[in-house]
């Protein structure tokens, strides 16, 4: 998908598709493999398998429940494949193009410079994580998964202030409010399709709930 | 004991460094401008980054540490006193060296980026590696803690220590002096 608009649509109107029905998020996978360009990157292997196995969890323990773990497995496993494709394909600026032509110079471009900052750091949690394991390896010890705590901990830590540097070179700089930022799109036919054939997700998980009330 | 590059190179984007060198037994320091690749051969020479092409050799090295620039990266403990042990040190005896008063309970993310690289600092120098490689030791440490930093690396007698330093006023007595320039490493002194 070129156009981050659309693709951006797609993610959010998936999404809650996903988390409605799990027909829908079985759809929402089968949507992806159809329109994305297939790519499917994680920041942190280790993060994501512990939220998988997090799902996994709570599925086993609510699998008596009235919609079943079963479902609450589906659903949430398809939104967290949404996020990494969403993760995956999304460009440095994008964000920022897209949120300054939804809600303009102001609103738009004080969350889009958010969410790039916040995009950035999280692109650099995997080199962050390495680095980690290399001063582990370098005591003369093997990664454990107590490891995790305190080296997530500390990558928080290190992203958080790496945030407020840099929103302190902003400020520094002059920086106070919105700003000026000329964005550019381009969209292709299959591009169109892809997000035409997003509502038969959301049908798929709201009708059962219209015909309810 | 001997570390040597043949014919080593790392290329990415424009970016490429070329290395071919020998480090004997000694205090080598190893300048050059930001982004010339002096980290990246910090890693190389360490074992850490493998480079795309060459051979590196090491001789009677049985022991190697690299002191990463940002002492954070080397926190595993969520307390100081927890972090000290990790490596197999007495923790009193290191936060005296590293000068530092505070409780040993404290978390050392709430140090500050000085007294942590003290601390870390500290850490290494109470051992013995036959490696050792310091990439920005200098970096976040005043004048003070320079020269004593300087002092403490002269009190250590063999082994190969390698710093990787835009530090130009204090640095300790070395016996080697090489720059990367244009993504080459060169001896000059």
């Amino acid at each position: 998908m070129k156009d981050p608009r659309i693709r951006m649509a797609a993610m959010v109107l998936l999404s809650c598709a996903a988390f409605a029905s799990a027909e829908a998020a079985l759809f929402s996978i089968a949507w992806l493999l159809v329109f994305s360009e297939r790519r499917f990157r994680v920041p942190s292997i280790p993060a994501f398998a512990g939220l998988f196995a997090m799902i996994i969890i709570i599925s086993i323990i609510s699998l008596n429940d009235v919609r079943g773990g079963l479902s609450y497995f589906t659903r949430m496993s398809a939104m967290i494949v949404i996020a990494i494709w969403a993760y995956s394909e999304i460009k440095p600026g994008e964000i920022l193009d897209t949120l300054v032509w939804l809600l303009g110079e102001k609103t738009g471009f004080e969350l889009g410079l958010t969410a790039e900052t916040a995009m950035t750091e999280i692109r650099r949690i995997p080199e962050d994580f390495r680095m980690a394991r290399v001063a582990i390896g370098f005591k003369g010890k093997k990664f454990r998964f107590t490891d995790y705590i305190p080296v997530f901990g500390n990558i928080l830590i290190i992203t958080l202030r790496r945030a407020e540097e840099h929103g302190k070179v902003l400020a520094g700089r002059g920086y106070y409010c919105g700003g000026t930022h000329h964005y550019k799109f381009s969209s292709n036919k299959k591009d169109i399709i892809g997000l035409i054939f997003v509502f038969p997700a959301l049908f798929m998980a709201f009708t059962p709930l219209v015909t309810y009330l | 004991m001997k570390l040597s590059c043949t014919g080593v190179e790392y290329h990415r984007d424009e970016f490429s460094l070329n290395a071919d060198c020998t480090f004997g037994e000694g205090l080598h320091i190893i300048t050059g401008r930001i982004g010339s690749g002096k980290s990246t051969l910090a890693s190389i020479l360490a074992g850490v980054l493998k480079p795309d092409s060459g051979l590196l050799e090491t001789r009677e090295i049985h022991s190697t540490i690299l002191s990463m620039q940002f002492p954070e990266y080397h926190l595993t403990h969520m307390n100081i006193a927890g972090e000290i042990e990790s490596w197999g040190l007495n923790p009193g005896v290191v936060m005296d060296a590293a000068e530092l008063s505070c409780d040993p309970k404290r978390d050392p993310m709430t140090l500050s980026r000085g007294e942590l690289k003290r601390l870390h600092l500290a850490c290494i120098l109470q051992k013995n590696y036959d490696l050792m490689i310091f990439d920005e030791p200098f970096s976040s440490l005043d004048c003070i803690w320079k020269k004593k930093f300087c002092d403490m690396l002269d009190g250590i007698s063999g082994g190969i220590r390698i710093i990787f330093t835009h530090e130009s006023k204090i640095l300790p007595s070395h016996d080697y002096r090489w720059e990367i320039s244009g993504g080459i490493l060169s001896e000059t002194g």
